[in-house]
């Protein structure tokens, strides 16, 4: 009896010791946030031109970082997956497009509110936004293919292409404005000496805030994702066994 | 140029997205926990009954005595 249980008691241990673990880091990311915010909004003084509306920038750079990050998850998952056909990076890669998706939305949300006071338009086809919009419908596309293909299928493998596959746009959203030069600015901030010191503190203290709020936000839906698939397998032994009966 | 309107906006809609995002997550996670748990007690209650079915019955003569 005592032999059956040691692995039950094994397996429990390390769940509490998994959710103390996020529990901290849930901790950080809030205190984190919470510092950003405060930075952002009271402590660095607006910006010569744009005024307090450049204060966006402190959530609008951090998103479209993390937009990147997840990304590359989906395609190094993607390409891990093919490689080694384990469901976890699998499931990694599903986890990562979704969060993806949720930080393009808000990268493109807040850029457009952000635009409309600075360029005087909510949208333009500029090249920067542009290949940001294409890069949205194409990891809205690699999610509609996961949520509409048939269980068990080739859906896992042909998703993990569209994952690479898709990839190829990060890099060219990242250097659209370099190679076209259209309204969005280039990503000069560091070199130009366009920040002041507080501003560039701020702006790492909120990409430092984003990525552990990020972490969190990618390891809880990661535990759900795991979940749902223990109560798919479940329901799928039980059906098994009523067929059985 | 001040624009604080736009400001708050961007703000809000973001921290709303995300937490709403957070908010839908806990959720399901509550009701998958207690839909897992709901399968693996029906689970245990039919590898019992099927136990239960397996082992040979008493002998009709012992049953009487």
């Amino acid at each position: 009896m005592a032999v059956l249980a040691a692995p039950a008691r094994r397996r429990a241990s390390d769940a509490t010791s998994r959710n103390g673990w996020l529990l901290i880091l849930n901790g950080a990311a809030a205190l984190l946030v919470l510092a950003t915010l405060v930075a952002a909004l009271a402590l660095t003084p607006p910006e010569r031109v744009e005024g307090n509306v450049f204060r966006i920038f402190y959530v609008h750079v951090p998103l479209a970082w993390l937009m990147y990050v997840a990304f590359f998850v989906v395609f190094a998952a993607s390409a891990l997956y093919l490689w080694k056909r384990s469901d976890t990076w699998d499931r990694v890669a599903r986890v990562s497009a979704e969060v993806g998706l949720l930080f393009t939305t808000l990268v493109l949300i807040s850029g457009s509110i952000w635009g409309r006071p600075v360029w005087g338009v909510w949208w333009t086809w500029d090249a920067r936004l542009t290949t940001t919009l294409v890069l949205w419908f194409i990891y809205l596309a690699y999610l509609l293919l996961r949520a509409y293909a048939q269980e068990g299928g080739q859906a896992p493998r042909y998703a993990a292409v569209l994952g690479i596959i898709g990839f190829v746009d990060v890099p060219i959203v990242q250097f659209s404005v370099t190679w076209w030069r259209t309204l969005h600015p280039q990503s000069t901030v560091l070199e130009s000496g366009h920040l002041s010191g507080s501003m560039l503190a701020t702006l790492f203290l909120s990409l430092i805030a984003f990525t552990v709020f990020g972490l969190a936000i990618f390891l809880q839906r990661f535990r759900l994702e795991t979940l749902r698939d223990h109560a798919r397998a479940l329901r799928q032994q039980l059906d098994d066994e009523e067929g059985f009966a | 140029m001040d624009n604080l309107g736009y400001l708050i906006a961007a703000y809000v809609i973001i921290w709303l997205g995300l937490f709403a995002y957070l908010f839908w997550m806990s959720g399901m996670l509550k009701t998958l926990g207690a839909e897992v748990e709901e399968l693996r007690l029906r689970l245990r209650a039919r590898s019992d009954q099927s136990e239960a079915g397996a082992q040979p019955p008493a002998p009709v003569e012992a049953a009487g005595r």
